[in-house]
């Protein structure tokens, strides 16, 4: 069973993704921010982190950066929420560059986001 | 002490520790004496006490007589010593030859018995007899120790009375113990008194001997005699003292002895009568004793009635007291003179506290105390009258070593005044030399010691003083001299005396001896001056005089010479003479003034220079004599330390006369000091020097001025030497004074250079002679090589005869001046230049004069040119008449003080065209503040006012742009929150779609759900579209085949009454690099806009696509902001109302819409200004269309576009 890291600030939206990842037999963990998905990587490592980009604390690309700090070897998938800051284009840039298997605009349909993890966990890139 | 049982008796044939029997029970008829025998004892003892003899005899007898009749060993009689109250022993005795009885009669005879004591004091005290059975028994008594030791063993004791008082106890002692004989004791007791009696008797024979011995014994002269005055008995001392026999006293009358008859006669009838009436009579008497001398008696004569003589008698006692007369009588001598000495005498006691016993009359006067306030109290109570007390030790001790003792003290008297008291103290001892007074003898020596004071004083101020003084015989022998003489004769003062004074005098000085004499008997004294000849061939003057005086001693006369040395005063008299005469001939001023400046001696030219007699001018001081203008003080606060420390001060001051002419004098100060070089004043030497000082004032003035000319003088002599030249001189040429003087005018002026020199003379010294005085420009060398361009002035000078006596040359540098020259004009020209440059023209306006100027770039500005004249006033005629105030303000509220003008207004040229200028300039005033004169530039600013005018709009164009970024992030924040919100909708709506496949109605739901969600999504992403939050992907997009795909849904949508158009210009790029569908949706919202402002009208909406290059100045002028470069441009126009220009600012404005409210977002021009701004090109509304709006889109062209491209 794939284990699936769940981080955004939002509860409902973990709650959607629960049990769209938990139906395709993902083991779903949940992390509300960067920091605590950082410290839950520390302790048991998932095989795909599904996050947000736009967090309190610790933003998805910090914690792309700290995970591939600590050595870790998991795929992310990236949730935009559409705002990423004044140059978007770098940031996007940056994330393809960190190894990102995939990346899904807010608001989305779930088997888009799901389609996206099951890729991830099976370690097939989009080949879009 | 053991008791003694008296009553009991002992048996000796008891055996030791048996019970004593009492004598009832033993009738021991042994020891009992018979009557017969007790008997015996009374006959034989009354025998012998009736028996004539030596009473010691008989007790002698008696005692023996009762020893042996009582059986006993050893008798022995003590006698009661009445004085004492003890036993002693009488030394009567009978003893056993057979006994050692040697230790107990010492015993006895060494031990006095107190009452009680042993068998005879118990017997004493009990007054009855007593009887000792057993000594072994009492041998805690020592005597009876004693006598059983010596072999006695028994005894009894019986007491010895008479008239009832026990005179003694006899002891009869036993060789065995006996037992005791009541009837002896009975018989003894009664033998005791009979014996007391003859005791008795014996005692007073004792006592008659023993007086008669005490008689013979004493020294004075005892007679008894009857009462006729006949003599029967006489003491041994008057035989001795009368020098007679007994035999020859006895039975004479007593006043036999009082020498011759009439004598005899005299006593007995002048004293016999108080004999007889008083009983007794005392007197002295005088009368030849043995050797035939007269010694007087102290006599008695006693009358006494003897039982033994019928008629009395008389007891004459005599004490030779012929001595004690003597003594008396010295006594009284020695007190009289005592009394009668001055000198203070004291007798203290020699014992501690030292009483005193003696004070005489002078002690007491010398004192002020009474004898009765002395005598009696003891001398530590006079300790307080001395000053110290160690001479009352001293005394003390010197007398007990029997020595005499001297001091002196001061001494207080009663009545506080002191003395000095010289004390002397002498031991006293009496007969057996022990020391018993002191005496002491006070003197007041309180006038010796002053006079001796005085006399020592006197002795020291002879031996001190300068004089010398000289003691000799009348004949001139010296006897004595003081240490002055002997060094003045140059002698040592022992080898003086005994010398003749004449050796050490000049004869020929002093008058002869005779005549010296004479005048010493005439007049008592003689004064002269001599001249002494001293031991070292020198002469000394004395002033000497000589008196005669008489020795106390020896009577003689003798002559007092004093002498003093005046020989050092008589040259010291001699020169000041000389110098008397010597001040008195100088010429000089001379003043001597004391330590504070005051003026004690001048001479006559002093008083000659200063005006003042000599008397006035005495008493004066140095500030007295100043000018009062002259500051005195400062001079001398230089000049007296100098005074001090060389000894010498010259300087010039300046005093005032008595006319009160003002005069300059130069005085030479020379410091006085005493012999102890103390300071006590000065000697000025002045002399007038008025006229010397103002000419030399004069010459150094000028010769200040000459230094400090800013101009080189040189002078020369004739022959053309430099005799004198000034500061600036060696400034300019660079020579050290001491090489141009002497030196040659011309080699300073034209250096080494012959040609040169020659040319000089030729053009000055030759030029000079004719007109006196030539001026010139050259160039000259100086001494350093460097040349430099000098204005010269050649002049001779002439004498009042028109000679000519020297020549001087003036020279001043001007190379600096000429440089400076220079320097000006390329100012001037530089500044001409910078003017010209900066495109102003000059103005300057005389206020007052109306004169006034304008340069010729301003005259150009009118486009008049040269023709406009210089008349500023003209100028004011082309101002715009709406800034003519500003102009005129130009000079107003001048406030006196330079003013800057500053001030822009338009100018109307003379082609009517409106020019900008700018004035800026200054105005001076006078010193009644009024404007004088103004001058300054003035600019052609036109382009500069343009220019700003472009960045006002620029400015509002960036505020814009700002405006739209911060619209943009807000926007961009609320669609991300959006999107947050609306994920879980849409997310948790299709999977309500999935899950409820077989319930149609719930899908109908879900669709509609997520419909909703999604159209929010669309204007999310529209908002973030013009907040440029969605990054266009930018290709290579032919802008004209969207505005043809665009015409064509507009046109499908459009009324009929509305045309739509798209054009392009032929054969132009349309590539853009461009998001095709961000541009699609751009351009839509363009035309649907422009279609809701037809709003059904009739109208047109024309779409056109061409090329342009924008050019800096394009961009600029347009005010795009955009880089200049190849853009193409997408215009879209309709034929509607057009904006409102009132709102054009805010149609790009996020939500600014001018639709109802639930017609539009808002959105549309945001977002295609967005779009526009993502792809890095531009949009701009063309307000240069009369009817309508146009929208102007500039999008970068694909650069690989190559075909032509319109330029803008």
């Amino acid at each position: 069973m794939p284990k699936i890291l769940v981080v955004d600030d939002e509860p409902d939206i973990r709650a959607l993704l629960r049990i769209v990842l938990e139906r395709a037999s993902f083991v779903v963990s949940e992390a509300g921010d960067g920091a605590e998905a950082l410290a839950h990587c520390k302790q048991d490592i998932p095989d795909v982190i599904l996050t947000d980009l736009l967090m309190p604390n610790m933003n998805g690309i910090e914690l792309l950066e700290a995970v591939a700090g600590l050595g870790i070897d998991c795929k992310f998938v990236v949730m935009s929420g559409g705002n990423l800051g004044s140059d978007p284009t770098s940031e996007i840039d940056k994330i393809s560059k960190m190894g990102v298997f995939g990346v899904v605009h807010k608001p989305f349909d779930p088997i888009e986001v799901l389609n996206a993890c099951v890729r991830a966990a099976a370690n097939e890139p989009d080949t879009q | 002490m053991q008791t003694l049982e008296s009553t009991e008796t002992e048996d000796v044939t008891q055996l030791p520790g048996e019970m004593p029997i009492g004598r009832s029970g033993h009738p021991a008829a042994a020891n009992l004496k018979s009557s017969a025998q007790l008997l015996d004892i009374f006959k034989s003892v009354n025998r012998l006490l009736a028996e004539p003899g030596d009473h010691q005899d008989i007790i002698s007898a008696v005692v023996k007589e009762i020893t042996l009749l009582s059986d006993g060993a050893i008798g022995h009689l003590y006698l009661r010593d009445q004085s004492e109250d003890q036993l002693l022993t009488s030394g009567i005795w009978h003893l056993d030859e057979r006994l050692d009885t040697t230790a107990f009669q010492s015993l006895t005879e060494n031990t006095a018995l107190e009452r009680a004591q042993c068998m005879s004091g118990n017997v004493w005290d009990a007054d009855k007899p007593i009887w000792i059975s057993d000594h072994e028994k009492e041998l805690e008594c020592q005597r009876a120790r004693a006598a059983n030791d010596a072999g006695l063993k028994s005894g009894f004791g019986v007491p010895v009375r008479s008239s009832g008082n026990i005179l003694g106890v006899l002891e009869v002692f036993y060789k065995t113990p006996r037992e005791q004989d009541h009837e002896l004791m009975d018989c003894l007791d009664s033998i005791g008194v009979q014996l007391g009696g003859l005791l008795s008797e014996y005692r007073a024979q004792c006592l008659t001997a023993r007086h008669t011995k005490i008689v013979d014994q004493v020294h004075e002269i005892i007679a008894l005699a009857d009462s006729d005055g006949c003599i029967f008995d006489c003491n041994s001392s008057f035989l001795t003292t009368l020098g007679l026999r007994k035999e020859r006293v006895i039975g004479r009358q007593a006043r036999d002895f009082l020498g011759p008859p009439p004598e005899q006669e005299a006593f007995r009838n002048k004293n016999m009568a108080d004999l007889e009436r008083d009983g007794s009579w005392r007197g002295e008497l005088t009368f030849p004793v043995a050797d035939g001398s007269l010694r007087t008696f102290d006599i008695s004569v006693v009358k006494y009635e003897d039982s033994s003589m019928l008629a009395g008698g008389r007891i004459i006692v005599g004490r030779d007291i012929t001595e004690n007369l003597n003594a008396r009588e010295s006594l009284r001598l020695n007190s009289a003179a005592l009394n009668a000495t001055k000198s203070a005498v004291l007798i203290v006691e020699a014992l501690s506290p030292h009483k005193i016993v003696f004070a005489n009359p002078s002690f007491q006067k010398m004192l002020g105390y009474k004898s009765s306030e002395l005598v009696g109290d003891c001398l530590a109570s006079l300790s307080h009258v001395d000053d110290n007390q160690m001479h009352l030790r001293n005394m003390l001790e010197s007398s007990e070593r029997d020595q005499s003792y001297q001091t002196v003290v001061q001494t207080k008297r009663k009545d506080g005044s002191v003395f000095m008291r010289k004390i002397a103290t002498s031991p006293i001892n009496n007969a057996t030399g022990q020391l018993t007074h002191i005496i002491s003898f006070s003197e007041d020596v309180t006038e010796d010691q002053k006079r001796d004071e005085l006399l020592q004083r006197q002795a020291t101020v002879i031996e001190t003083m300068a004089d010398a003084v000289v003691v000799s015989e009348p004949r001139g022998v010296i006897l004595d001299c003081n240490e002055a003489y002997a060094q003045l004769v140059g002698i040592d003062r022992e080898a003086i005396i005994g010398t003749n004074a004449a050796q050490y005098t000049s004869e020929s000085s002093i008058d002869s001896p005779q005549v010296i004499l004479d005048a010493i008997k005439s007049r008592g004294e003689w004064t002269g001056e001599a001249i002494l000849l001293p031991r070292d061939g020198s002469e000394r003057v004395v002033e000497t005089r000589l008196t005669a005086i008489t020795d106390p001693e020896t009577k003689n006369d003798v002559i007092v010479t004093v002498a003093h040395d005046v020989t050092e005063q008589r040259k010291m008299e001699d020169h000041l003479q000389f110098q008397a005469a010597l001040v008195k001939n100088i010429k000089e001023a001379m003043l001597v003034q004391n330590r504070d400046g005051i003026v004690i001696d001048c001479n006559d030219a002093a008083c000659e220079l200063y005006g003042y007699a000599r008397e006035e001018l005495i008493g004066m001081g140095s500030r007295h004599l100043a000018h009062p203008d002259f500051d005195v003080d400062a001079v001398f606060e230089n000049a007296v330390p100098i005074l001090h420390e060389h000894g010498h001060w010259t300087g010039e001051l300046e005093i005032q006369r008595k006319d009160g002419v003002r005069i300059t004098i130069e005085t030479s100060s020379t410091i006085l000091r005493d012999r102890s070089d103390k300071f006590i004043g000065w000697v000025e030497l002045n002399r007038d020097v008025t006229e010397r000082s103002r000419i030399e004032n004069m010459r150094r003035l000028q010769a200040m001025v000459m230094q400090q000319l800013d101009e080189s003088v040189v002078v020369l002599n004739l022959q053309g030497e430099i005799i004198e030249c000034n500061a600036k001189s060696l400034d300019i040429y660079g020579y050290e004074r001491d090489e141009l003087i002497g030196m040659k005018a011309v080699t300073m002026v034209a250096g080494a250079d012959s040609d040169e020199q020659e040319a000089f003379r030729q053009l000055a010294i030759r030029g000079a002679k004719d007109s006196g005085s030539l001026r010139f420009t050259t160039t000259v060398h100086r001494k350093d090589g460097r040349t430099i361009d000098v204005e010269v002035t050649y002049s001779v000078l002439r004498d009042d005869k028109d000679e000519e006596f020297a020549r001087v040359i003036l020279s001043k540098d001007v190379t600096e001046s000429k440089k400076a020259k220079q320097e000006l004009e390329n100012t001037r020209k530089r500044l001409e230049a910078v003017i010209e440059a900066s495109g102003a023209g000059i103005w300057e306006q005389g206020v007052v004069t109306g004169h006034s100027y304008m340069g010729p770039v301003l005259k150009d500005l009118t486009g008049y040119g040269d023709s406009f004249g210089d008349d500023i006033s003209r100028w004011r005629t082309l101002i715009h008449p709406d800034d003519l105030p500003t102009y005129d303000a130009r000079f107003k509220d001048w406030d006196g003080r330079k003013k800057r003008v500053d001030c822009e207004y338009r100018l109307i040229t003379k082609t009517g065209e409106i020019r900008w200028v700018r004035s800026r300039g200054q105005i001076v005033g006078n010193d009644k503040q009024e404007m004088v004169w103004g001058v300054g530039l003035g600019w052609d600013i036109t382009d500069e006012k343009n220019k700003d005018l472009q960045q006002e709009e620029l400015e509002k164009r960036l505020m814009q742009s700002q405006k739209m970024e911060t619209l943009g992030t807000l926007a961009g924040g609320i669609a991300h929150d959006f999107n947050n919100v609306l994920t879980p909708i849409l997310g948790f709506a299709h999977l309500m779609k999935l899950d409820s496949e077989d319930e149609p109605t719930l899908q109908g739901y879900s669709e509609q759900i997520i419909g909703g969600a999604e159209r929010a999504r669309e204007l999310i992403k529209r908002i973030l579209t013009f907040s440029r939050q969605i990054e266009p992907t930018r290709t290579a997009t032919d802008i004209y085949d969207i505005a043809t795909e665009v015409s064509s849904l507009i046109t499908a949508s459009a009324p009929p009454q509305v045309s739509v158009s798209t054009t392009r210009t032929l054969d132009q790029a349309t590539l853009a690099m461009a998001d095709a569908g961000q541009i699609h949706q751009a351009l839509m919202n363009l035309c649907t806009n422009s279609l809701h402002a037809l709003d059904q009208t009739r109208g047109s909406i024309g779409i056109h696509v061409d090329a342009a290059i924008i050019s800096q100045y394009a961009r600029d002028s347009m005010n795009l902001q955009i880089e200049p470069g190849r853009y193409i441009r997408l215009s879209v126009e309709d034929t509607g109302p057009g904006i409102d220009p009132e709102i054009a600012d805010r149609i790009f404005d996020p939500f600014f819409t001018t639709k109802a409210v639930d017609q539009g977002t808002g959105l549309g021009l945001s977002v295609v200004h967005g779009v526009v701004e993502a792809h890095g090109g531009a949009i701009v509304l063309d307000k240069n269309i009369e009817q309508g709006t146009r929208f102007k889109v500039y999008l970068p062209a694909c650069p690989d576009d190559t075909r032509a491209i319109q330029p803008s």
